[in-house]
C-alpha cells in the first residue's frame, strides 16, 4: 500500500513537471514554428511576406481578422538592426512587434506616425543605434520574433488600393 | 572495433539489466507514461477553459485585458499562442469572444441567432464567426465578419446581425453546415475608448438573441 502512495505521488509531481514544462515553453515552441513558416514562405528572415485577404481558404494563422491585411516578417537580428517601411494609408494601419514568446513589444498606428511613409529599425535586446528624428528606434527584447502589419479594409471596394498601399511594406537588414 | 566492441558491452549490459528487473523497469516506464499523459492531458484541458480571475465578463461577451502583454500569466500566454497568435495588448485592441448566447446557451450552427446593437466606443470595430477550433467556416459569400463602416444600420447607428446556416435577407452571416456544431463570435474593438478599458464589464456590448432551432 505504501509502494502505491510513494508511486502515485512520484507520477503526480511528473505529471506537474511535465504540465508546467509544456504550458511555459509552449508559446517559443509555436514562435518558433509560426517563425520557420513565414521565413520558408517569404524566402528568409528579415523578408515580408504579404499575405492574401484572409478567407476560410486562406486563414494561416488562427483567428485572423477578415477585415485586415496582414503582411509578416521573421525578424532575427542576430547580424544587426532591421529596417521596416512602409506607406500608411488614411484607414487604419499599423505595425506591431511579438518577441519569442509572442508577447506584443510595441505597436504604431497610422494616427502615431509621424509622415506617410513610416520607418522603424529594430535592434537587438543590446543593441542601440542613432536614428534620424522621422525614423522611430525599438528594441526588441529578444533575437528572433515577427512582425505584424495590419491595413483595414472597411469596404470591399477599398481593397485594391489597399493591397497596392500594404504591399510597399518592406523589413530587410540595415546597410 | 574497440569502440564497437565497447558499445555492444555496455548494449548487452543494458539489456541483461532490463531483463533481470524487466518488473521495475516496466513499473517505471507505466509510471513516465501515465505522467505524460496526465501532464499533456491536463495542459490540453486548462488551455480550453475559460479561466477565472482575470476574466471580464459583459453578457455573453468575454475579456482579459493582460492579452498580449508581459502581465499575462504563463496559461494566458500559452491560450493565446493557440487561439489568438499576436493579439495586441489593450492599448491597440481589445478581443471579447462570446460562446454562447445573451441566455448562456452554447452558440450551435443548428439554431438561428440575431445579434442586436449599437455602435461601439472605439476607432473600429469588427464582429466575426469562428468555427470550435478559431479558424473561419466557408461560405460561398467569402463573408465572415461586419465592421462598423460595411454592415447597414439604422439612422440611430443600431444594427441586426443573422447569423444561420441559411442566407437571410440584410447584414447575414453563415454559421456553416447545419451539423458545424458549436462556433464563437469575436468581437474586436481596435483603439479602444478608455471607457472600454475602464469598465470592460459594463460597457453596451451587442445582445446575441437566440430564434429558432432544428
Amino acid at each position: 500500500m505504501k509502494n502505491w502512495l510513494k508511486i502515485s505521488l512520484i507520477t503526480i509531481i511528473l505529471a506537474s513537471i511535465i504540465h508546467l514544462i509544456i504550458v511555459i515553453c509552449f508559446p517559443s515552441i509555436v514562435l518558433r514554428i509560426v517563425h520557420k513558416k513565414i521565413s520558408e514562405r517569404a524566402g528568409g528572415v528579415n523578408v515580408v511576406l504579404h499575405n492574401l485577404p484572409t478567407t476560410a481558404a486562406n486563414n494561416p494563422i488562427v483567428n485572423s481578422s477578415p477585415d485586415l491585411l496582414y503582411s509578416v516578417c521573421a525578424f532575427d537580428l542576430s547580424n544587426g538592426p532591421i529596417l521596416f517601411r512602409a506607406k500608411v494609408p488614411d484607414s487604419y494601419w499599423s505595425i506591431s512587434g511579438f518577441d519569442a514568446e509572442t508577447n506584443n513589444f510595441f505597436s504604431v498606428n497610422n494616427e502615431q506616425s509621424r509622415s506617410k511613409y513610416f520607418e522603424l529599425v529594430l535592434v537587438g535586446p543590446d543593441g542601440s543605434l542613432k536614428v534620424d528624428g522621422n525614423v522611430r528606434m525599438v528594441k526588441a527584447p529578444t533575437t528572433r520574433g515577427v512582425v505584424l502589419f495590419r491595413t483595414l479594409v472597411p469596404k470591399a471596394n477599398k481593397i485594391e488600393g489597399l493591397i497596392r498601399t500594404q504591399k510597399t511594406a518592406i523589413c530587410t537588414p540595415l546597410q | 572495433m574497440a569502440k564497437i566492441a565497447l558499445t555492444y558491452k555496455a548494449v548487452l549490459l543494458i539489456h541483461y539489466s532490463i531483463m533481470s528487473h524487466q518488473k521495475l523497469v516496466l513499473k517505471y516506464l507505466a509510471m513516465i507514461l501515465i505522467a505524460v499523459v496526465m501532464g499533456v492531458g491536463s495542459f490540453a484541458l486548462i488551455i480550453y477553459i475559460p479561466p477565472e480571475g482575470k476574466i471580464v465578463s459583459n453578457g455573453p461577451w468575454q475579456t482579459d485585458l493582460s492579452v498580449g502583454s508581459t502581465q499575462s500569466d504563463i496559461y494566458m500566454r500559452a491560450r493565446i499562442a493557440l487561439m489568438g497568435l499576436f493579439a495586441l495588448n489593450k492599448s491597440e485592441a481589445v478581443y471579447f469572444i462570446a460562446r454562447n448566447d445573451s441566455q448562456g446557451k452554447p452558440l450551435n450552427s443548428r439554431c438561428d441567432y440575431r445579434i442586436e446593437g449599437r455602435d461601439l466606443p472605439a476607432r473600429w470595430w469588427s464582429i466575426t464567426v469562428l468555427g470550435w477550433n478559431y479558424f473561419l467556416i466557408p461560405n460561398e459569400d467569402n463573408r465572415y465578419s461586419y465592421n462598423w463602416a460595411n454592415i447597414s444600420s439604422n439612422t440611430d447607428k443600431s444594427y441586426a446581425i443573422k447569423l444561420s446556416p441559411e442566407r437571410k435577407a440584410g447584414n447575414w452571416i453563415s454559421t456553416g453546415a447545419k451539423d458545424q456544431g458549436q462556433f464563437k463570435l469575436n468581437l474586436r474593438l481596435y483603439k479602444p475608448y478608455p471607457i472600454v478599458l475602464e469598465k470592460p464589464g459594463t460597457i453596451d456590448l451587442p445582445l446575441i438573441i437566440r430564434e429558432e432551432c432544428q
